[in-house]
């Protein structure tokens, strides 16, 4: 089994399933946001006390989708066009549990993330042209220790970790159609 | 190249310097490989297993203790799931030493570094005086020992430490093999490990 290039994956569903033409495929960006980000993530601060610290606690946690667009470089801090999604918010919460891929596959470790936008929501027929990944923390109740780090949901220009432009951009209509993006972050 | 196209690069840079009385005696620089094992720590290591207040991450393991060994002839690859010939690091028998800490040694590039410094009487043990050594490995648990509640650390095992550092086939995260360099209880041993991320 070859492993496919793509690891981004946005489509149209309605009532019928998968609405022909929508499916967009691709590859996204790491941002030099993001890369920061795994490196904080994977070391500790302290390590010879009884409690380890660590330096960041912050995952993969939102998804956010956009109408605008900026090249796919590793110099993406924001959505360029952030868009609505109901109720002022901008970031929809990736999917939990995150799916691991099935073992057999020819590839090394990954995870897989996922999100809906149901039919009500991104209103006025966007033309969906932009998506990025974010990683948060909520951590108010934790025992780290550390200041709660949770974005507002209503945060409109949060730096995104991952970023990949739809083009064509996909135009959803409200009321009619869910948009589903699918994410694969390979190591 | 084409694998540079679609997946996540951890660059893994790894340096020992062997010192006499503080000065550099010897050095190796070499890359090396993010093991299968490292690579299936990083994809759990990103994401949450459930979303709340606090939200609780799938692993809270990280970079944390580091192992050398004496082996010739294991490859440098990613199927690498543990030291071929460990040697202990200090008189009490332990494989595994916790780093001495981590650091972010470059603002303009995404790198955590790994350190650690093995004294004159680590490795080079009474028993084991002299030490060829040509293997390392970096190796993440989790050390939690004033744990009440909190975070689990499903699907790797529980709270506080996982790894048993008496232990000599614990799994490495990375692995380095390099041209000898003899350490004996005249010389400090100095690892640096560089992570660095990018696409």
């Amino acid at each position: 089994m070859t492993m496919p290039v793509w690891n981004f994956e946005a489509s149209l569903t309605d009532d019928l399933g998968v609405v022909p033409g929508s499916l967009r495929r691709g590859h996204n960006v790491l941002t030099g946001g993001g890369a920061w980000i795994l490196a904080q993530l994977v070391a500790w601060q302290t390590m010879p006390l009884p409690d380890d610290v660590p330096r960041s606690i912050k995952r993969i946690r939102w998804f956010e989708v956009g109408t605008g667009m900026w090249l796919e470089t590793p110099h993406v801090e924001t959505l360029r066009t952030p868009k609505l999604i109901s109720g002022g918010n901008y970031l929809r919460l990736a999917s939990v549990a995150p799916a691991y891929p099935d073992a057999s596959r020819p590839t090394r470790a990954s995870v897989k993330f996922s999100v809906t936008y149901t039919k009500p929501e991104l209103a006025g027929d966007p033309l969906i042209s932009e998506v990025g990944l974010i990683a948060d923390a909520n951590d108010t109740a934790g025992d780290y220790g550390l200041p709660a780090t949770a974005l507002a949901a209503t945060e409109q220009y949060p730096d995104v970790a991952f970023y990949k432009v739809i083009d064509p951009p996909l135009q959803k209509l409200t009321g009619v159609q869910n948009l589903i993006v699918r994410w694969e972050l390979r190591f | 190249m084409f694998r540079k196209h679609y997946d996540i690069l951890v660059r893994v840079n790894f340096s020992a310097i062997l010192k006499k009385n503080g000065k550099e005696v010897e050095r190796r620089e070499v890359h090396n490989v993010l093991t299968d094992v490292g690579a299936d720590w990083l994809a759990h290591l990103v994401a949450w297993h459930s979303l709340g207040d606090p939200d609780v991450p799938v692993t809270q393991r990280r970079v944390r203790w580091i192992g050398v060994g004496t082996g010739t002839s294991q490859d440098e690859l990613p199927g690498v799931v543990k030291i071929e010939v460990p040697t202990p690091v200090d008189d009490a028998g332990n494989y595994l030493a916790a780093l001495d800490g981590s650091e972010f040694p470059d603002a303009e590039v995404p790198t955590a570094r790994f350190f650690k410094e093995f004294g004159t009487g680590d490795i080079t043990t009474v028993i084991n005086p002299i030490v060829p050594i040509t293997e390392a490995a970096l190796f993440v648990d989790v050390h939690r020992v004033g744990e009440i509640g909190g975070y689990s650390d499903s699907p790797w095992g529980t709270l506080s430490t996982t790894l048993n550092p008496l232990n000599s086939d614990n799994p490495p995260v990375t692995y380095a093999r390099f041209e000898p360099i003899t350490k004996t209880r005249d010389y400090s041993l100095e690892f640096h490990w560089d992570y660095r991320f990018g696409t």
